[in-house]
């Protein structure tokens, strides 16, 4: 023990007070820091700012408008992807343990924060009054601090002595998760906070009465909880079941899809249309799919391989120009490229396989977003907007990344090929999409947009944001992944070519994933930046997560009065926002030290 | 079958395939911009919205809360205006997120427990949080602030309101501009000496004291300059006077001559020393078809231009240079910047008299008597005269005063009794001299006329509005949160063995961060510091959200008010290309300056 302190004062000296610059910049930050928090409680806790504006807004915050009886679909969707990640989670479980002594150490440090903040916090504080006096309250009381004080010491006491007993054991990394993930569960059931209760004159009872957290939906989450928790375990029992992962792959990328379709509408759906022209395309289009893939490395077929990709362009050409329904035209062009790719990949059975069964699953997506999107939607909601707040932030953060990627990809390549003409152009739409701020990209998409779509075709305002997204995020990702192309030695290129691979093979087997992998960090810092980015669009007049907490709630009156309460609001918008991204690039950065960029 | 053969080698040639393709792409791809720009004229047609540039001349009938025009008459005026506001931001910001972020890069690199972990804090806090949501809650604070009351009427130290921040500040007089060449010349004058005593230094090896020899004569040069020695610099104007009226004679055509005969040049020396390239022993005159596109590009290109500039555009170009410009209001020509020039820069330049403020739509005012003959000296906000304020019509009447903008000894006048001036735009009425370049003024809170508003008097100290004080604090913490990073990247590639040695030489802290680990690690920094520099530039436009009026939200005001989108849409995209190209422009030069000469 007085090793321990003997130590602490000598790493303290040393850190802190080396020389008078030094001793002065400590006492100076200290002093700074100290009471900017001072500050920002007192700010927080006196008695004008009312944080009930906040939480009696959650349903606001998450879909803003969307129709209560639709609210399944909501939960469905957040279950699935809840599910989705606990079957990764468990499939992709790691091996790495984490010590007691570190959860002990942890535990100890969150004591000691709580303790910093409750020793500084300001007894008074005052504020600005409606008529421009201050008033000087008190807002923390020696009472409450005593209060908080006793249990948080024992708190620390305890997991600091846990240190020195002999209690060892590890724990595995990803269990933690759920552990993390069950103490805000629990905390739903238990925890009490003030609510606002009206009275029968529609007033708001003072005090406000102590309801549980969550109350309308502790239910819904314990399920979720509960079928993430069993996902994980359905994961850890499939681990070993072959190209699991493949598939795993293939389902986030589809999800997303899904989910757009089944929150953003409720398509109702023509049978007969669907019975009448979609089913024999499909037919029609799968059996062709099945012969090329099939038959593309029979010695007969690829004699007159060419043959069959002219009259495949041709007769793609001839459809896109012709009056056949939009399935057959985007399915004609979908074959079209897709029959470029099949001989490169459809060599041995299994790849044969597996071409199928995306084959099958790109048809039915296609299929089911053309129908879905052609159809009138269910959903009626005041307004525009189908949806706002946290999932539409969600839904922009995702989308712009989903779609911009491969366009980006497709950019860069463009950007780096050998034909003049195509660099030129890639390089053109890079820099001028890149010279202007998103902001103006998005009064683009909100007025000027749909001044070059043809008469009578009219996006929603989210669809139209979203494909200057993707524009836009996809010149960034462009510039990310040539930077990754760009670092690529010439002689992978050539030892490609040496052994007689075709240019999508060179792309995609080698050159690609090798870009890819030396950018990751620039690209999860792009994905930040976009998601970001996404809270934008309150300009332009969208319901995002930032316009509810800015605009909407500081304009609410009926029932309970919370207008000018904008900055509480603002303070939560941004805790929010800070949570995703801070945990976003700390996860990032644990995948790069996995791959161990930066090290050669 | 020969016949057949001879069709699939022709099929399989591949410079043949490599070009067909990328024609095929180019022909699709003008086809569909094509198809589109035909959906957009066939939409405007059925809006009754023509695309036309017309609006940029006509009055819009906004006012804008802050800028160099508060009342534009013309939307060109109203860009301008935008325009200068967001640069305002920008190279203001710029300045600043550097210095701090330098500041929290070394801070996070420090040894001192606290500083680091401060700074890191700070890092993650703002690097975390949407820059949009920073700037409402800047916007928020400030408006926590009360309104200004008529009891704020008077003159402060530092004011604080929902208008604003007011603060003492050095305001310039009509001689500031002469001052400001001044400086930059001594600026020179200096670093020229410095480089002349490091020479003598590195070739006779003697102590030479370059830092001292040129921060002595800067400041001796300053102190000579503020007592008047600035009026040398007076030579300009007065030169550019007579250049005015040279190039005042010169024609609209010879400006479309000389921008294609330019491009002429231009697009031949780079020609000629591409095929002087392939002349040499390694190309052996050898052209690719890569090589031959390239030359036909030039060729395309210089012939583009050239008939461009022989167009109705290159001559509504050239009408603009000539000063003619009438449909677009432009005072933007070659002439009218040498009369500036002669203006500004002149020993005495001309100054601004204002009015009394207390005028709602009255446009202009006769003198009925003119009090500060020349030879007076006056403050600023002294009565020089008094006169009667009129409408358009000439039916109201009210009598008020013409106050002095700038402190000094009036040299000339150019009205006398009974003549008319104007009220709101730039006309010059009086010559001072003896006036010192700048004046530092206290911030004055005034009421306007008889009206409630109250307002933060133009002048006198410097007001920072809501929206630019939000916008301002939002970009550049953001900002130099980004820099910090690059500098501390930038230290940390600068490898341990450097510091080391600077160290055993004997050398300092400070001079081996000045002398060894700095110059290494602007090498690194330079090129993500440009990049973030084009980002700040980008975010200024997030000054819409708080109402600050640069272009983006000075556009907006524009189409609400036209209808035309598109337009606006293209002038925004002219002009951020044109700030971004210009802020890579010099990165690349001091890149380029920086580069390690290898030998």
């Amino acid at each position: 023990m007085v090793d321990l302190i003997k130590k602490t004062t000598k790493t303290l000296q040393e850190s802190l007070f080396s020389s008078i610059g030094s001793s002065v910049l400590t006492i100076a930050t200290t002093y700074l820091v100290i009471n900017f928090f001072r500050g920002m409680l007192g700010f927080a806790l006196t008695s004008d700012k009312d944080w009930l504006a906040v939480l009696n807004n959650m349903q606001l915050y998450m879909v803003q408008a969307y129709p209560e009886e639709d609210f399944i679909r909501v939960w469905l969707s957040v279950g699935l992807t809840f599910v989705l990640a606990g079957l990764s989670i468990g499939i992709w479980r790691s091996e790495e343990r984490v010590q007691s002594s570190q959860i002990f150490n942890s535990f100890f440090k969150g004591g000691l924060g709580v303790l910093f903040f409750t020793i500084i916090a300001p007894t008074n504080s005052s504020f600005m009054g409606n008529d421009g006096s201050v008033v000087t309250e008190e807002v923390f009381s020696m009472d409450t601090r005593l209060g908080i004080l006793i249990p948080v010491v024992i708190f620390c006491t305890i997991f600091f002595g846990l240190r020195f007993i002999n209690l060892k054991f590890t724990v595995n990394g990803s269990d933690m998760v759920f552990f993390y993930l069950f103490i805000p569960i629990a905390l739903i059931w238990f925890v009490k906070l003030p609510t606002i209760q009206l009275d029968s004159s529609n007033e708001r009872i003072i005090p406000d009465p102590l309801m549980p957290i969550a109350s309308t939906t502790k239910i819904p989450w314990t399920v979720i909880f509960v079928s993430f928790l069993a996902s994980y375990f359905i994961g850890m029992y499939l681990k070993n079941i072959k190209s699991i992962k493949s598939a795993m792959s293939l389902s986030w990328f589809l999800l997303p899809l899904l989910i757009f379709s089944w929150i953003f509408k409720k398509p109702q759906i023509d049978m007969s249309a669907v019975l009448g022209s979609d089913l024999p395309i499909f037919g029609v289009f799968m059996l062709w799919g099945f012969l090329v893939i099939t038959f593309v490395n029979n010695s007969l077929f690829k004699k007159y391989y060419s043959y069959y990709l002219g009259v495949t362009f041709l007769l793609t050409l001839l459809g896109v120009f012709s009056g056949l329904p939009m399935l057959a035209k985007t399915c004609l062009l979908l074959i079209a490229l897709f029959s470029v790719v099949v001989p490169a990949v459809s060599t041995s059975s299994q790849g044969k396989r597996s071409l199928l069964i995306v084959w099958a699953v790109a048809l039915v997506t296609l299929t089911f977003l053309l129908r879905g999107g052609a159809s009138d939607t269910g959903i009626v909601v005041p307004g525009s907007s189908i949806f706002g707040g946290f999932s539409l932030t969600w839904l922009l953060a995702i989308f712009g990344t989903y779609v911009s990627f491969p366009l980006g990809v497709l950019l860069a390549l463009g950007r780096n090929s050998k034909l003049p003409i195509i660099r030129i152009v890639c390089t053109g739409i890079i820099e001028l999409t890149r010279s202007v701020p998103y902001i103006t990209w998005l009064f683009f998409a909100s007025v000027t947009l749909a001044v070059f779509l043809p008469a009578g075709v009219e996006f929603n305002l989210i669809v139209r944001v979203l494909m200057v997204t993707a524009f836009f995020s996809g010149a960034y990702f462009a510039e990310n992944i040539r930077g990754g192309l760009q670092s690529i030695p010439k002689g992978q290129y050539e030892a490609a070519d040496a052994i007689g691979m075709s240019p999508f093979q060179k792309i995609s087997l080698i050159i690609m994933p090798q870009a890819l992998r030396a950018v990751i960090p620039t690209l999860v810092s792009s994905a930040i930046t976009a998601f970001k980015d996404s809270s934008l669009v309150t300009i332009i007049g969208l319901f995002d997560f930032l316009t509810i907490g800015k605009t909407v709630i500081g304009n609410q009156s009926i029932p309970v009065n919370f207008v000018g309460h904008d900055r509480e609001n603002l303070i939560f918008v941004a805790i929010v926002y800070w949570i995703f991204t801070f945990t976003l690039s700390r996860r990032s950065m644990k995948v790069e030290k996995k791959l161990g960029l930066g090290e050669r | 079958m020969q016949n057949g053969l001879k069709i699939l080698s022709f099929f399989r040639n591949v410079v043949f395939l490599k070009w067909s393709s990328q024609i095929i792409f180019l022909v699709g791809l003008l086809y569909i911009i094509w198809s589109y720009i035909q959906n957009a004229v066939v939409n405007l047609e059925q809006t009754n919205i023509a695309f036309s540039w017309g609006w940029l001349g006509e009055t819009p009938g906004v006012s804008i809360a802050e800028g160099m025009y508060t009342l534009p008459n013309s939307g060109r005026q109203m860009l301008q205006v935008g325009m200068l506001n967001m640069l305002r931001v920008t190279v203001t910001g710029i300045i600043a997120a550097t210095f701090l972020g330098t500041f929290l890069g070394i801070a996070r690199l420090s040894k001192n427990y606290i500083v680091e972990k401060t700074s890191t804090g700070l890092l993650e806090v703002v690097r975390n949080v949407p820059l949009l949501v920073q700037i409402f809650f800047f916007q928020a604070f400030v408006l926590t602030f009360p309104r200004l009351e008529v009891f704020d009427v008077g003159t402060y130290n530092l004011h604080v309101s929902a208008k604003g921040i007011a603060f003492p500040w050095l305001n310039r007089q009509p001689t500031a501009y002469l001052f400001w060449v001044y400086l930059l010349v001594i600026f020179l004058l200096a670093n020229k000496i410095y480089k002349w005593r490091v020479q003598i230094l590195e070739r006779e090896g003697r102590e030479t004291r370059p830092f001292l020899w040129s921060v002595g004569i800067f400041f001796g040069l300053l102190v000579v300059g503020w007592y008047g020695g600035y009026r040398v610099v007076g030579i300009i104007g007065f030169l550019a006077g007579y250049i005015s009226t040279g190039v005042d004679a010169l024609p609209a055509i010879f400006y479309q001559a000389l921008f294609s005969s330019f491009a002429v040049f231009i697009g031949y020396r780079s020609t000629k020393k591409f095929i002087d390239s392939k002349k040499s022993e390694e190309a052996q005159g050898i052209y690719s078809d890569d090589d031959y596109f390239k030359i036909i590009l030039n060729v395309i290109v210089v012939l583009l231009i050239v008939v461009l500039m022989f167009s109705s555009v290159g001559l509504g170009l050239s009408n603009f240079l000539v000063g003619d410009e009438i449909v677009f209001k432009a005072d933007w020509g070659v002439p009218q910047f040498f009369d500036g020039l002669n203006n500004k820069l002149y020993w005495n330049p001309e100054a601004k008299m204002v009015l009394d403020v207390q005028l709602d739509g009255m446009k202009r005012a006769d003198i009925i008597e003119w009090i500060a003959v020349p030879g007076t000296e006056v403050a600023k906000g002294d009565v020089i005269a008094t006169a009667t304020a009129k409408d358009l019509k000439g039916d109201l009447n009210q009598e008020i005063s013409l106050y002095a903008d700038y402190t000094g000894v009036i040299e000339e006048v150019f009205v006398s009794k009974g003549d008319t001036v104007k009220i709101n735009e730039k006309t010059y009425d009086i010559r001072v001299t003896d006036s010192k370049p700048l004046e530092l003024t206290r911030p004055r809170v005034e009421q306007i006329g008889t009206t409630k508003f109250k307002k933060y008097a133009d002048g006198f100290g410097k007001s920072l509005s809501v929206g630019y004080f939000a916008i301002w604090l939002g970009v550049v913490l953001y900002t130099a949160i980004f820099i910090s990073e690059v500098v501390r990247a930038g230290i940390m590639a600068v490898s341990k063995g450097q510091s080391e040695a600077g160290l055993s030489l004997g050398l300092g802290r400070g001079a081996l961060l000045r002398l060894i680990v700095l110059p290494q690690a602007i090498r690194v920094m330079l090129p993500p510091m440009g990049n973030q520099y084009l980002n700040l530039a980008k975010n200024t436009s997030l000054g819409i959200a708080v109402a600050y009026p640069e272009i983006v939200a000075v556009g907006q005001t524009l189409y609400n008010q036209e209808g035309q989108t598109l337009p606006v849409f293209l002038i925004w995209m002219a002009f951020y290309s044109t700030v971004s190209l210009t802020i890579s422009t010099i990165i690349n030069y001091y890149n380029r300056k920086m580069k390690i000469v290898e030998r």
